[in-house]
């Protein structure tokens, strides 16, 4: 499958899930298909997508995804453990792995010459694979069930021919900072806080 | 005949703690320094706390903490200033997030690893060039410059620090 059909499907799978987005064509490629304010888009920081999205998961209660690529969980992997230590329940990492790095031209990741299911599943983590795109439903359902879990997906390298996003990262953060907020509002005011 | 006492004076870790909690932290996020050992077990004891990994991912998870609205701080050793920067450049700057970072000074001219001291003898100037001046408290200081610099995070929407000497914290050793 490639990582452009895999995105725009995940945009149709979601409801209201927070989402932090590795940098590269993925934004570009999630942007174009499936935008909306839960959407955090990383812009730089390369590695940090996991760490973001644990810190937003650990102090709220909405389910979280963190969408990861191969080179950037490669250059993050640390965060394994960090996952495996204070992964909440309500966080779904979904490791997007095509073998390269998109954004500078697909020069190959070493994700080959290691298992990175194996890895995390190593740390204690319970993953799955999505082989099939039809089953994405499925298996984001699990995804963001009991415990921390991860979703490896394997794609084809290649990126769509799209532009830069025209968010700029204030804005990218306001939004997403609102929509956080006005949900905690709603919950205050209903009186379930 | 009598002599004024002196007025009681917090002990650095207290004082970094009671600074923490009076600007309403909520989540620190560590690595520990071998010079100031007791804070952060004391940091442990006190606050909802992450053992990071490396300092960078700490950048991370406070910048996802401060988009819920969660207070935090990141300390650490200085050594980890140089881990962070990307994250505190291309993510904290760039995206204007709060951001209060407590570091412990190693590589001091006086210190016992020649290894520290490139880090440590530009770690001042490295924060400067981050826009982000130190806080250098002296003893009686701790408390109110750790207070102030998390209030100043959080209202402006910036990185800041305070820079602990490591006089500050006599008995440390180790890394």
């Amino acid at each position: 499958m490639r990582r452009e059909e895999l995105l725009a499907r995940l945009g149709d799978a979601l409801d209201d899930e927070l989402l932090v987005c590795y940098l590269g064509y993925p934004v570009r490629e999630l942007y174009h298909h499936a935008d909306r304010p839960q959407n955090f888009y990383m812009l730089a920081s390369m590695g940090q997508a996991t760490s973001i999205a644990l810190g937003v998961a650990m102090t709220t209660d909405r389910p979280v995804l963190g969408l990861e690529g191969d080179g950037s969980f490669l250059m993050n992997l640390g965060s394994v453990a960090s996952l495996a230590a204070y992964g909440p329940g309500n966080l779904g990492i979904v490791l997007v792995d095509n073998g390269t790095y998109a954004a500078t031209g697909d020069q190959p990741t070493l994700a080959r010459a290691v298992d990175l299911a194996g890895i995390v599943e190593a740390a204690g983590l319970e993953v799955r694979e999505l082989v099939a795109l039809d089953d994405l439903e499925d298996r984001m359902a699990w995804l963001l069930g009991r415990g921390c879990r991860v979703l490896v997906a394997r794609v084809a390298p290649g990126n769509a021919d799209l532009p830069f996003i025209d968010l700029d990262p204030v804005e990218i953060k306001e939004r997403f900072v609102a929509e956080v907020a006005s949900d905690q509002d709603l919950v205050e005011r209903s009186g379930r806080a | 005949m009598g002599y004024r006492a002196s007025p009681r004076r917090l002990e650095p870790t207290d004082a970094v703690v009671d600074g923490l909690r009076r600007a309403d932290v909520e989540l620190v996020a560590h690595l520990p320094c071998g010079q100031a050992r007791p804070l952060f077990r004391r940091l442990d004891a006190t606050f909802r706390t992450v053992r990071l990994t490396r300092e960078e991912e700490g950048v991370g998870i406070l910048a996802g903490a401060a988009m819920t609205g969660t207070r935090g701080a990141l300390v650490m050793q200085s050594s980890g200033l140089g881990n962070a920067l990307n994250a505190l450049t291309t993510l904290t700057e760039a995206y204007e997030l709060p951001l209060p970072v407590i570091v412990s000074h190693r590589g001091r001219a006086d210190d016992w690893n020649p290894a520290q001291v490139p880090q440590g003898r530009r770690t001042r100037r490295w924060l400067k060039s981050l826009d982000v001046p130190p806080w250098e408290p002296g003893p009686d200081g701790i408390r109110d410059a750790v207070r102030d610099a998390v209030h100043e995070a959080y209202d402006a929407d910036r990185i800041t620090a305070v820079l602990l000497a490591p006089t500050l914290f006599d008995g440390g050793d180790g890394a």
